[in-house]
């Protein structure tokens, strides 16, 4: 088990209650560090993934500034320490 | 490090170098004027000649869109050509300082435009009253050295996306939410486009802004524009910019391009 830091960014915030930085304990990849997010608070998974279960489009996960994306998405595995960034695209002018 | 200046809509405007040379040296006056930017590094009254020659679109006048505006205008870029759809509405007014309760009602173009020939006489100010749609980028975007997005919606701006793309001009991509911001610079072929980096659109909401925030973020906007207009420092490519003011700190990712995006990759569009 890997302890990490998940940082939460504008709309998401409504999840977590305003809550920027959480930290969690997950044991492989970030599809764990999205269940454990889902535990924590409830709806964030289809925040963050569609129906097929891929990242949304609109979404952007990074590893240490890295997007997931580019490579391994949901399969990306982290390693203690790593800071992971979930960042909703802003749309406001 | 210096980057090449976009010549293409320079040279359009002015096929004898000689010629525009003259033409658009700045004055005495324009010097005094922009006296303590000429002394930035790098600028010279070189760059403020660059500068005066510019023309870029500044899609949205609202948010970002007004301080955008406002500190081109007097850095003295001597084109701006600003593109809304809409009229100034009371609850505008907590984030666009362009416009007052006066103008309530008015077309944001016209109240802007107003505004920005006040806060600068010497630079020629096309308000333009037209949505943003595959059909008017074209002609919207004629003729400009950069496209600076201050768009509300992820529909327009990947237009203006695509248009940067076939132009072969920067865009500017920035978006807000709340306290928080991010921008990156787009240099078509050879930085990753908006697409690449947000494949989809958000779902459109009513978002919470904060005036403060359209501020900070047009002001990034704006000096990056400057920037590349003069050929000075470091762009913001390859890179988003993400601006938290509940933590007030920067950070920042990187941005790849997308090698199937079916926007800017050498396939797209055929
Ligand atoms: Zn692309």
């Amino acid at each position: 088990m890997n302890s990490i830091v998940v940082r939460i960014s504008g709309s998401l915030r409504k999840l977590t209650r305003g809550k920027t930085e959480i930290e969690l304990t997950v044991a492989g990849n970030i599809a764990d560090c999205v269940i454990k997010l889902e535990e924590q608070f409830p709806g964030m998974r289809e925040k963050i993934c569609d129906e097929e279960g891929e990242i949304r489009g609109a979404v952007n996960i990074y590893v240490n500034g890295d997007n997931v994306r580019s490579l391994q998405g949901l399969a990306t595995t982290l390693k203690a320490e790593d800071e992971v960034d979930i960042l909703p695209a802003f749309a406001a002018a | 490090m210096r980057h090449e200046f976009p010549g293409r809509a320079w040279e359009r405007r002015n096929p004898e170098p000689l010629n525009c040379y003259y033409i658009d040296m700045i004055t005495r006056k324009e010097r005094e004027k922009y006296d303590r930017q000429i002394r930035i590094d790098g600028l010279g009254t070189e760059g403020q000649e660059k500068l005066k020659q510019a023309r870029v679109l500044i899609a949205g006048v609202g948010g970002r869109g007004s301080p955008l505006a406002v500190y081109l205008a007097i850095a003295g870029v001597g084109n701006l050509r600003i593109v809304d759809n809409d009229e100034v509405s009371l609850s505008n007014l907590n984030r666009q300082p362009l416009y007052g309760a006066e103008d309530i009602g008015r077309k944001k173009t016209e109240a802007a435009e107003l505004r920005l020939q006040k806060l600068n006489p010497d630079i020629k100010v096309e308000a333009v009253f037209e949505t943003i749609t595959e059909e008017t980028v074209s002609q919207l975007a004629d003729g400009c050295d950069l496209i600076l997005d201050a768009v509300d919606n992820f529909p327009a701006r990947y237009v203006l996306n695509n248009a940067a793309i076939k132009k072969g001009v920067p865009f500017l991509y920035g978006g807000i939410y709340g306290l928080e911001g991010t921008m990156t610079t787009i240099i078509p072929r050879k930085t990753a486009c908006l697409r690449c980096i947000f494949p989809d659109p958000p779902p459109s909401e009513i978002f919470p802004v904060l005036g403060s925030t359209a501020g900070i973020l047009g002001c990034i906007q704006a000096m990056e524009a400057i920037k590349y207009i003069v050929g000075i420092g470091d762009l913001m490519t390859n890179r988003l910019l993400i601006f938290d003011g509940f933590s007030m700190k920067f950070r920042e990712v990187r941005v790849e391009s997308d090698p199937q995006c079916p926007d800017c990759s050498p396939s797209a569009g055929s």
